[in-house]
């Protein structure tokens, strides 16, 4: 049939041919005598003997019981899991969330009769704007919506965080640490230790405490989920998950054509001509690679390709399907990924984007899911599927790689894909928690904002200036048929974890920093480098990496740090005074509304490692892209010149979230910190005290 | 192994030929994920239920994508099959090991007499299991040689071939009246008499270097189908 199949068949009969043949002619040591061989086989042959015969009994016997036993399993969990539903209001809590669904942009929509679904949600249930968290961040209010608290608590404040020995940003939310023991036999080398990845956002989700109360939840794509935790319940992780070269995402461009600029977001490469074939070869992680070849299609516009042996068709404009790739990483290592291929144009040049070589659900190199099978089980249902944390390839777009149709076909696809997941959760969800986060809601408003934006040139009359709108109403058929699900058993949360503006401006706060004296450059260095290169510690007093935190140099706390802790209060004060209201010169206007101290706004074990002040950027403005890998220039403000043209990285009074339920929420000021508590309360668990989140409040029925 | 070789390879192209490989893939994915959902759900009866629904379904859904080959491969194979079972599986009666002959009939058959070729000694009267409707007699050959069993009662004769040596030989183990027992041992004619079922002779079980010679025919049809298909891709 298969060629894999095939090749498993034939693998295992030579396996069991071979196991046979051990056992079946004896391996002990011959006599002299040339008696037979079964003489004597000694003691250890016999144990290993009885070993592998009992190895393979074991296995069988335990398949039947464990078949056999499963309806007496069910009747003893039945008995065991009785009355977990007794003191519940419902049966099943659904939250939809949709990353970045703006109230402002919702509201205007609903008013105007164009998304009918979430105008019936409001009417039925309710409808409030949901404050977010300091900063408006996924990684941040998603953090706070799972946990019920504030980020002192659970740890994650930004993107990144920073190594306070080196000063070396990192990702804030996960760490993998690679193998680093090996054993060297010649040309092997034998791992001793295994690589592992460690989830750094503390505290403990509402998922995890239903699980011990044994209500199960299926939680889906909700950020800061990599790696995925032990509970009773199925995960799929999301933001934060790696691509397979250990990267957020980094795509792969060849082409014919010029080298062209260096890609921030992914790497380029030429194409090798070979008689008809183009050649090049895809980078996996670490060395490894695969060899793809392009040849002449059919048509114009049309090319063949081939990886080892297998052939698809590339058409301009169209994604091939998902494509599984194996890397050898040894005599007997690989890793899986998989990719897709666009060919983006076949004349004058010949130029094919490759997505960033995600894991492979189907062969996971890193846990992407819990339990294991579980991100096996939704390919094996309903096929593979996007597993990178920030799966839209919003680079690319920004680096003119692809243009926005290719970006956005990008989109629906990764949005079928984990609607397909969704609506299969909830199929499979009689009792219990439903949890999943589009992010596609983000990503689009992220690189499409500037079409609504009035005061840019490109908004209005460009045929994508209808693309938010058109998100929207796709929004609403996900609400419509997620409302099909939801009977008077059921509540149902369709939230934002924060809205969105225009980001017309980046602040570059370490340049003012430099300006005003705060932050020097090292001797002979004019302008500093990425992830705090070129900065004279000795001497630099605060500085800033991330999205909105600005960090003071702390002795005792960072490496070199200079601002002795009884100082630190005076200088968080001085630098509150002279940044809020930071006016921009060239528009006229207040770039920086509020500089928060975080002392005022967190609280919990975890506070010092968040940055001192947060920056309440006003609408249009945000840390620029220099600012925030860390990089001081001589400018501090700078236009935002990439596709990238909406934002949510500012103050957060500025971009609330949504809060629809099918219930009527009489809380006021609704906040992401009090789904958590009420998702405990409505299965008549009582939150716990380190919960900050408030229950929310419902109307009597009826 | 050669015909081993050729089978697999035969099925493979058979296979690839009328199976729409993708659809079948699918198929065998969804069978997967809902062997899955045993161990996923298990505290949902009902969907554990309604994954066992969905699973016999996923099942038949394959078999009638296989269903196309699988019967056009049955004739060929069956053939393949019944001959090497008949050639390989049976070893002819070693000189001076006892073998028992057994006839089952129909009909009742009175004064029914054994005669064997002189290098074969027919040990014992006829023994009767009536509730079985079987007759056996114990023979065993006293030097290698070939001929015929001849059964015989009132005025009917009927013939069986039988063999003792000491190699690996074609061996035909039973003698049939019906069609269906032909197509199973077709190495001897039918015989038309009615009394009768068969005649079968206990031949001692064969081995191919230590092995039934299915274990080698498989492991050929999978080597045949791997070539093959390694053979293809490099084409």
């Amino acid at each position: 049939m298969t060629r894999q199949s095939s090749v498993r068949a034939a693998a295992l009969l030579v396996l069991w041919a071979a196991i046979v043949l051990w056992h079946g002619h004896g391996h002990g040591p011959a006599t002299q005598h040339g008696a037979p061989r079964l003489a004597y086989i000694g003691p250890g042959a016999g144990f290993a003997f009885l070993g592998s015969f009992l190895t393979v009994v074991i296995s069988v016997v335990a398949s039947l019981l464990s078949f056999l036993i499963w309806p007496f399993r069910i009747l003893w969990l039945a008995v065991l899991r009785r009355g977990r539903f007794g003191k519940a209001q419902v049966k099943k809590v659904i939250f939809l969330g949709l990353d970045g669904l703006d109230p402002k942009l919702t509201e205007r929509w609903m008013d105007e009769g164009k998304l009918p679904n979430f105008s019936r949600l409001r009417e039925q249930g309710s409808y409030h704007r949901l404050r977010t968290t300091f900063p408006p961040l996924s990684p941040v209010a998603w953090s706070t919506f799972s946990t019920g608290v504030n980020p002192g608590k659970h740890n994650i404040f930004d993107f990144l965080n920073r190594d306070l020995r080196t000063y070396a940003p990192e990702l804030s939310s996960a760490k993998v640490r690679p193998v680093t023991r090996f054993l060297k036999i010649g040309k092997w080398k034998l791992p001793l230790t295994k690589a592992s990845v460690e989830l750094r956002r503390k505290s403990e989700p509402f998922w995890k405490i239903l699980g011990r109360n044994a209500i199960g939840s299926t939680i889906l794509r909700v950020p800061i989920t990599f790696p995925p935790e032990a509970f009773d319940g199925r995960m799929l992780s999301a933001m934060s998950t790696p691509d397979l070269r250990g990267t957020q995402g980094s795509f792969t461009y060849f082409s014919t054509g010029p080298d062209g600029s260096a890609c921030e977001g992914g790497v380029r490469f030429p194409f090798t001509a070979s008689g008809d074939a183009l050649e090049a070869r895809l980078p996996g992680p670490e060395t490894t690679s695969v060899v793809l070849r392009v040849t002449p299609g059919q048509h114009a516009g049309e090319r063949r390709l081939e990886i080892d042996g297998a052939t698809w068709a590339l058409r301009v404009g169209e994604y091939t399907p998902w494509i599984r790739l194996r890397f050898s990483t040894g005599r007997w290592s690989s890793a899986r990924g998989i990719v897709r291929f666009l060919l983006t144009s076949t004349d004058p040049d010949v130029s094919l984007y490759v997505t960033p070589v995600e894991i492979d659900p189907e062969n996971p190199a890193l846990p992407i899911s819990h339990p294991g099978y579980y991100a096996l089980y939704l390919a094996k249902l309903l096929g593979s599927f996007a597993t990178l944390g920030m799966a839209e390839d919003t680079w690319a777009l920004n680096e003119g790689v692809i243009d926005e149709d290719a970006f956005l076909g990008q989109s629906k696809l990764i949005q079928a894909e984990r609607e397909a997941m969704f609506f299969s959760a909830l199929e499979h969800t009689r009792r219990g928690v439903v949890a999943c986060v589009f992010d596609t809601t983000d990503r689009v408003q992220h690189m499409f904002y500037r079409y609504l934006d009035a005061s840019r040139k490109t908004s209005g009359g460009s045929r994508h200036a209808g693309v938010i709108e058109a998100l929207y109403r796709d929004m609403d058929r996900v609400v419509g048929r997620t409302l099909e699900y939801a009977d008077g058993n059921t509540a149902l949360f369709v939230l934002s974890d924060h809205g969105f503006c225009s980001f017309r401006r980046g602040v570059n706060l370490n340049a003012w920093l430099l300006r005003n004296g705060y932050l020097f450059l090292s001797e002979g260095v004019a302008e500093g480098g990425a992830y705090l290169a070129g900065i004279d510690w000795s001497r630099t007093r605060a500085y800033t990496f991330g999205l909105s935190g600005l960090y003071l140099n702390l002795r005792g706390r960072e490496a070199q740090g200079l601002v002795a802790p009884e100082e630190a209060a005076t200088l968080k004060a001085e630098l509150i005074v002279r940044l809020t209201n930071l006016l921009d010169a060239e528009t006229g206007e207040v770039a920086i509304q509020h500089l928060y101290d975080s002392e005022a706004i967190y609280s919990g074990p975890y506070r010092d490692a968040a940055p001192d002040l947060i920056a309440g950027y006003a609408p249009g403005y945000r840390a620029s892209w220099s600012a925030a890998v860390g990089t001081v220039t001589n400018s501090v403000f700078e236009d935002n010149t990439k596709c990238w043209s909406g934002d949510h990285c500012v103050d957060p009074s500025v971009v609330p979230g949504v809060l629809f339920a099918n219930r009527r929420v009489e809380s006021d000021n609704p906040g992401i910190e009090d789904l958590a508590p009420t998702v405990l309360q409505l299965f008549g668990i009582t939150p716990p005290r380190w919960m900050e989140g408030k229950t929310l409040v419902f109307a009597a029925a009826g | 192994m050669a015909a081993g070789a050729l089978s697999g390879a035969l099925s493979l192209w058979a296979f690839r030929r009328w199976c729409d490989t993708d659809k079948l893939r699918a198929a065998s994915n969804v069978m997967l994920a809902h062997l899955m959902e045993f161990r996923l759900f298990t505290d949902e009866p009902v969907l554990i239920l309604r994954a066992q629904r969905e699973l016999l379904v996923a099942n038949a859904r394959l078999l009638r994508l296989i269903l196309l080959p699988s019967l056009l491969l049955t004739a060929p194979f069956g053939v393949v099959l019944v001959a090497a079972d008949a050639f390989f599986a049976r070893a002819p009666l070693r000189p001076g090991e006892a073998a028992v002959i057994t006839v089952q009939y129909a009909f009742r058959l009175p004064n029914v007499q054994l005669q064997a070729p002189p290098e074969i000694v027919v040990e014992t009267p006829p023994v009767r299991a009536r509730f079985r409707k079987q007759i056996s007699w114990r023979v065993r050959p006293s030097r290698a040689s070939s001929g015929k069993l001849r059964l015989r009662w009132n005025a009917t004769v009927i013939d069986k071939s039988i063999s003792a040596s000491p190699g690996l030989h074609w061996v035909s183990e039973q003698r049939s009246g019906s069609l269906l027992g032909y197509l199973a041992h077709p190495r001897e004619l039918p015989f038309s008499d009615r009394a009768i079922d068969w005649i079968r002779i206990q031949y001692p079980s064969a081995n191919v270097l230590g092995f039934h010679w299915l274990v080698w025919y498989s492991t050929a049809a999978c080597c045949g189908a791997l070539l093959t298909t390694l053979g293809a891709s490099r084409l």
